[in-house]
């Protein structure tokens, strides 16, 4: 049951989110640049540097910028005195290149990674019943086809097909990388759909709605789906953990989600050239959130599966 | 002295108490039959002696095998062996027959590999078969053969006592009395003692000279044979016995129309031929019983007839027109089916209600929702149970239950003809009896006609008008009931009247 | 045998025709003209000129198609748009390096996560069987990237255990490059293995059978390793097998962050650089080995398992 507490406060963060209750200002840089977390930070020895750090801005090569001091002075001048605020010296969980909160951009993060994982997996498993009760419940010339267009899609494994897709498509954002995974997710679910579709059309009590005249459609859908349910919802469980990972993958090699939002992947396509300085807070952290995000999908499918399964009832 | 002796045997799974206290012996050589129905604890009681019941189970009580308390897991295989009920899922599918006969011999017996092939080919020919289907895998032998297959693991390492858990229930009726007879024969020759468990009391006579009685975890009764089923003391002992099928149907008086008339009927499924030319009729308010082995078609023929599956041959005329010419919903109103699967029959995730309302919902029967429920309870009446039923849910009820609603759900359309697909066959005596007779009073009040299938030949006895037997798809016999079990003329039914006797 | 092995290429031939329709679907038209695709990539605008040519974007799609069959068959995907190496040529170099650290992997991860099916199935229920699986939950939701970056940065940047990255020309010094890739895999796999092959053990463990080997008195142990092994073996190793093209194609994140200079590579710099022919000829080839995969393992099951008749 924790699996579940912690799902729905996913599910929470992910509302509020989009509502722009958080993390609304992800991407203003509040903060130096690669601030460390507050907590870190203090208990480093490192402290005499803090105001060093303020003022110097590290480039890509762990350089500061020699003429940082005297740029900062001309933009204060410029914007009537006003300036850029004060950078944090520190933040909560620390700040990337930029000096952006990396805690606003995690629960940023979590709402689009989340979004597209779930939006995702409902595409698919919308997809995958609906052909998996077609090519079952008809068999014939229909359940060739669609074991045709099935033998094509797994014929190619997952990521390479993803991939492909993504280099053809291009960068198109969000709405583009939901329609990637969702049409080429459905394998899965088709194949257990379709495999219970042919074990339970052939069951007493769907012989039985035929002898009393039920038609076919309803046959299929009023009586074998509700059955097939279980099935069904395990597999969206395990998609949305399968395309968040995916959307990872894709925002990291630049395919998934633009630069005009973050996502988890895009926060670790930052994290090489990050490591490299020793700045280790932002992969923790979207790391993290990731982690726990999938565990408690995870732990939520193993509970769902066996509160669900017919064999115990 | 007994080879077993079972004193206050108590098992628990968690609060629920499957055995409860019950005492037996067995003697040297002889042979005590434990008989119940489902539920009664027979089994568990059988799993407890050879220590194989699941985790959470807490034992209680005393066993003793040859005078001493044992420990289950140094005697199981060699001293105490065990017959299961369903030989194809007993016997491990990768594992050659041989194979599997001989680790018995080489774990127990310190065989070396060639020692123990020479004597699994021995074993083998004394459980009737043939020596070279040693290297065999399970799947390429028959039911019948599988079952011998378990025995000679059994008897391998010359245990003092076999038990044998429903052996021959999975089994056809024919091959049934060949492994009886056969076990019969193993014991004599080896002085085996055995517990032999089954729900069929018909064949406690043939096989022991004890009977213990169980139901929900006591022994009801125990005591010889011979006086428990001439003059049972115990109530329940006494209904199981009353509860078998017996005697045979009042022949019919006079003649009535014909209503559903089959000629030449077949199906075929790709190269199998289930069917091969079925010709029958069916008059109103008579039935017709089928009576075949599995495999025989029996079943398909049901379906044909019922058009949940198309002939490949063969015309079915209803009151004198095509069949095929009706609209099908026309047809299926008057023709409706019973299935075996009480548990398969009805919509897992439909309530009772929903179950009984659709029939009448797509047949436009009744003026709305609340008058074909008030339709629905009537049903539910009808067949023994309450209104409130209809607001449950299939795994609220017994097998005995849902059978009932699934009468109710046929009747629904008012049809003229019923067909029973072994309805009756997947439950306890004691049930069945009281369904037949709700069969018989419903044909009665509405002169509903019959096809009455089984491979129980007593249970047809009973039931039916006319009987017709069919094997690997043709009808090789039919007559009237009387007629045929009297002076049964072909071959087949004569061997499956005696392997019921 | 003969006519079964022949009767599935044939049998396969649709497939593989759709996957070429595919692949052509994609590239030439949903792709269609890459000109602007490549234009920021490649400065040479006589090369793209005669790629797009080459591609035929201003002839009717059935003479696109001619060429793309032409290609296939003859193996001979073109150049590269963003190197111009002949692509067969590029196949033939990557192959080597790829399979240096594939084969190990995947014989390693094979080992290793039956023998932690095998001792988790047997104290299944106990408090180290529910540990070990939470472990797995939690490992298996950690991005392989993150992964790769983590184990890459400790175990070789700042431990200087393994090298960073790299290669080098002969088998004995890939070996040593190919440690650290092959650990990084090993981690990534080993736990959605061991919960599959656990499944599988665990479901045999519940059949008839096995209490008809205990009844037997037949030692626990003998039970596990012999009776339920041999039926658990059964898809164990067709897993296994299918896990062979996936492999392929999964490793080039391994690959491209290692410096391996392999298939799975190309692929990451291909997509990277939309450089369609690379991306075809891979998913092509791919998808026959992927189609040949799964007529071994169907025999393979074949030999495993008795019941089956091959038809």
């Amino acid at each position: 049951m924790g699996s579940l507490a912690v799902v729905v406060l996913l599910l929470a963060v992910m509302v509020l989110s989009a509502a722009g209750v958080i993390a609304r200002n992800w991407s203003e840089e509040v903060g130096v640049s690669y601030a460390p977390p507050k907590w870190f930070a203090s208990t480093t020895q490192d402290t005499q540097t803090q105001e060093e750090q303020a003022v110097r801005k590290l480039d890509d090569y762990g350089i500061p910028d020699p003429i940082g001091p005297e740029l900062a002075e001309i933009n204060a001048r410029l914007t009537g005195g006003g300036g850029p605020q004060a950078r944090a010296s520190t933040l909560p969980l620390g700040g990337d290149k930029w000096g952006r909160d990396v805690l606003r951009k995690v629960l940023k993060g979590t709402e689009v990674s989340l979004f597209v994982g779930i939006t995702a997996a409902c595409l698919t498993a919308l997809l995958g019943t609906l052909f998996g009760a077609l090519a079952g419940y008809f068999g014939g010339w229909v359940d060739d086809a669609f074991n045709w267009i099935y033998s094509v899609f797994t014929s190619i494994p997952y990521l390479l097909l993803v991939l492909a897709i993504a280099a053809v498509l291009g960068h198109k954002g969000i709405a583009t990388v939901i329609l990637i995974l969702g049409f080429t997710g459905w394998t899965g679910i088709f194949r257990l759909v379709r495999a219970e579709y042919l074990k339970h059309k052939v069951r007493e009590y769907v012989l039985a709605a035929d002898a009393v005249g039920a038609s076919d459609m309803r046959r299929m859908f009023v009586h074998i789906l509700p059955n097939v349910s279980h099935v069904v919802l395990v597999q969206l469980s395990l998609h949305v953990v399968l395309f968040i990972k995916s959307e990872v993958i894709l925002s990291f090699l630049g395919f998934g989600v633009g630069v005009e939002t973050v996502s988890w992947g895009s926060m670790l396509a930052e994290a090489p050239s990050e490591l490299i300085l020793g700045m280790w807070w932002q992969i923790a952290a979207a790391t993290a959130a990731m982690a726990l995000a999938v565990t408690a999908f995870s732990l939520f499918t193993d509970a769902v599966r066996d509160a669900l399964d017919p064999r115990l009832q | 002295m007994s080879v077993l002796a079972v004193r206050d045997l108590e098992v628990k799974f968690g609060g629920f108490e499957a055995v409860k206290r019950i005492s037996f012996e067995i003697p040297e050589q002889g042979t005590l039959a434990l008989v119940g129905e489902s539920g009664s604890g027979k089994s568990i009681t059988a799993l407890s002696i050879v220590g194989l019941l699941p985790g959470n189970a807490t034992v209680g009580g005393e066993i003793s095998f040859l005078g001493r308390r044992i420990k289950p897991s140094e005697v199981r295989g060699a001293q105490i062996s065990m017959v299961f009920q369903e030989p194809m899922s007993s016997l491990n599918p990768v594992f050659s027959v041989g194979f599997q006969i001989g680790e018995v011999l080489r774990e127990h017996r310190g065989l070396s590999r060639r020692e123990a092939r020479a004597r699994t080919a021995d074993l083998l020919e004394e459980v009737g078969l043939a020596r070279e289907r040693i290297d065999a895998y399970p799947f390429q032998l028959s039911g019948g053969q599988q079952q011998r297959v378990m025995i000679a693991m059994a008897i391998a390492c010359e245990p003092k006592l076999l038990i044998a858990d429903e052996p021959t229930s999975a089994l056809d009726v024919t091959v049934q009395r060949q492994i009886l007879e056969l076990i019969a024969a193993l014991q004599a020759r080896r002085r085996m003692a055995m517990l032999f468990i089954t729900h069929d009391l018909g064949l406690v006579g043939r096989v022991a000279e004890r009977v213990a009685v169980m139901r929900a975890g006591e022994i009801r009764e125990q005591g010889p044979v011979a006086e428990v089923l001439a003059a049972p003391r115990d109530s329940y002992t006494r209904m199981l016995l009353d509860s078998r099928p017996r005697g045979i149907r009042e022949p019919a008086k006079g003649d009535t129309e014909v209503i559903v008339e089959a000629r030449g009927l077949a199906k075929r499924f790709d190269d199998f031929e289930a069917v091969k030319g079925a010709s029958f009729s069916l008059a109103r308010g008579r039935t017709l019983g089928l009576v075949g082995e599995s495999g025989s078609g029996k079943t398909t023929l049901g379906l044909l007839l019922a058009r949940l599956q198309r002939a490949s041959g063969g015309e079915l005329r209803f009151h004198g027109r095509d069949a095929a010419a009706l609209p099908p919903l026309e047809f299926k109103r008057r023709m409706q089916i019973v299935f075996q699967n009480p548990y398969a029959s009805l919509n897992p995730r439909f309530s009772v209600g929903a179950t009984l309302t659709e029939p009448l919902r797509i047949h436009a029967i009744g003026g709305g929702e609340a008058e074909r429920r008030e339709i629905a309870a009537g049903l539910l009446v009808k067949v023994g149970l309450t209104r409130e039923a209809l607001f449950k849910y299939p795994h609220e009820f017994s097998g005995g239950q849902r059978q009932r609603i699934a009468i109710a759900r046929a009747l629904a359309l008012g049809p003229e003809v019923l067909i029973c697909d072994e309805a009756v066959s997947a439950l306890d005596v004691s049930i069945q009896a009281q369904l037949l007779n709700l069969l018989r009073s419903l044909q009665d009040e509405y002169s509903m006609s019959y096809l009455f299938i089984s491979h129980d030949l007593a249970v047809v006895k009973a039931m039916a008008d006319e009987v017709m037997v069919m094997k690997d798809g043709e009808i090789v016999e039919q007559g009237t009931t009387a007629e045929l079990y009297a002076n049964p003329k072909h071959p087949y039914t004569r061997r499956l009247l005696s392997a019921a006797a | 045998m003969n006519n079964y092995f022949l009767r599935r290429l044939w049998q396969a031939v649709p497939t593989l025709l759709g996957v070429l329709l595919f692949v052509f679907f994609l590239f030439n038209w949903v792709g269609g003209d890459p000109a602007y695709l490549l234009a920021g990539k490649i400065p040479n605008p006589e090369m793209i000129e005669a790629i797009r040519r080459s591609l035929g974007v201003d002839q009717p799609y059935w003479v696109q198609l001619w060429i793309f069959v032409k290609q296939v068959v003859t193996a001979d995907f073109g150049a590269s748009w963003s190197t111009n190496e002949r692509v067969s040529e590029i196949f033939a170099t990557r192959l080597g390096p790829s399979l240096t650290v594939l084969l190990p992997l995947l014989f390693i991860s094979t080992v290793l996560s039956l023998a932690a099916a095998m001792l988790v199935a047997y104290v299944r229920g106990s408090l180290t069987d529910r540990a070990v699986m939470v472990g797995c939950t939690v490992a298996q939701s950690v991005s392989i990237l993150v992964y790769i970056l983590v184990l890459q940065y400790v175990l070789a940047y700042q431990l200087g255990w393994f090298p960073v990255q790299g290669w080098g020309s002969t088998l004995g010094e890939n070996l040593g490059y190919a440690a650290l890739p092959v650990l990084v895999g090993l981690v990534v796999s080993l736990a959605p293995d061991i919960r599959l092959y656990r499944s599988f053990l665990l479901e045999e463990i519940g059949q008839d059978y096995v209490r008809t080997a205990r009844a037997k008195g037949l030692s626990e142990a003998r039970v596990l390793w012999l009776h339920v092994l041999r039926n658990a073996a059964i898809p164990i190793a067709t897993n296994v097998l299918i896990q062979l093209p996936g492999l392929l194609a999964g490793a080039f994140l391994i690959e491209r962050f290692f410096s391996i200079p392999g298939i799975g590579r190309e692929v990451i710099l291909a997509v990277e650089r939309s450089d369609f022919p690379i991306i075809k000829a891979v998913t092509v080839y791919v998808a026959m080995a992927t189609l040949l995969v799964n007529l071994l393992s169907d025999v393979l099951y074949k030999a495993l398992d008795p019941r089956v008749q091959l038809k």
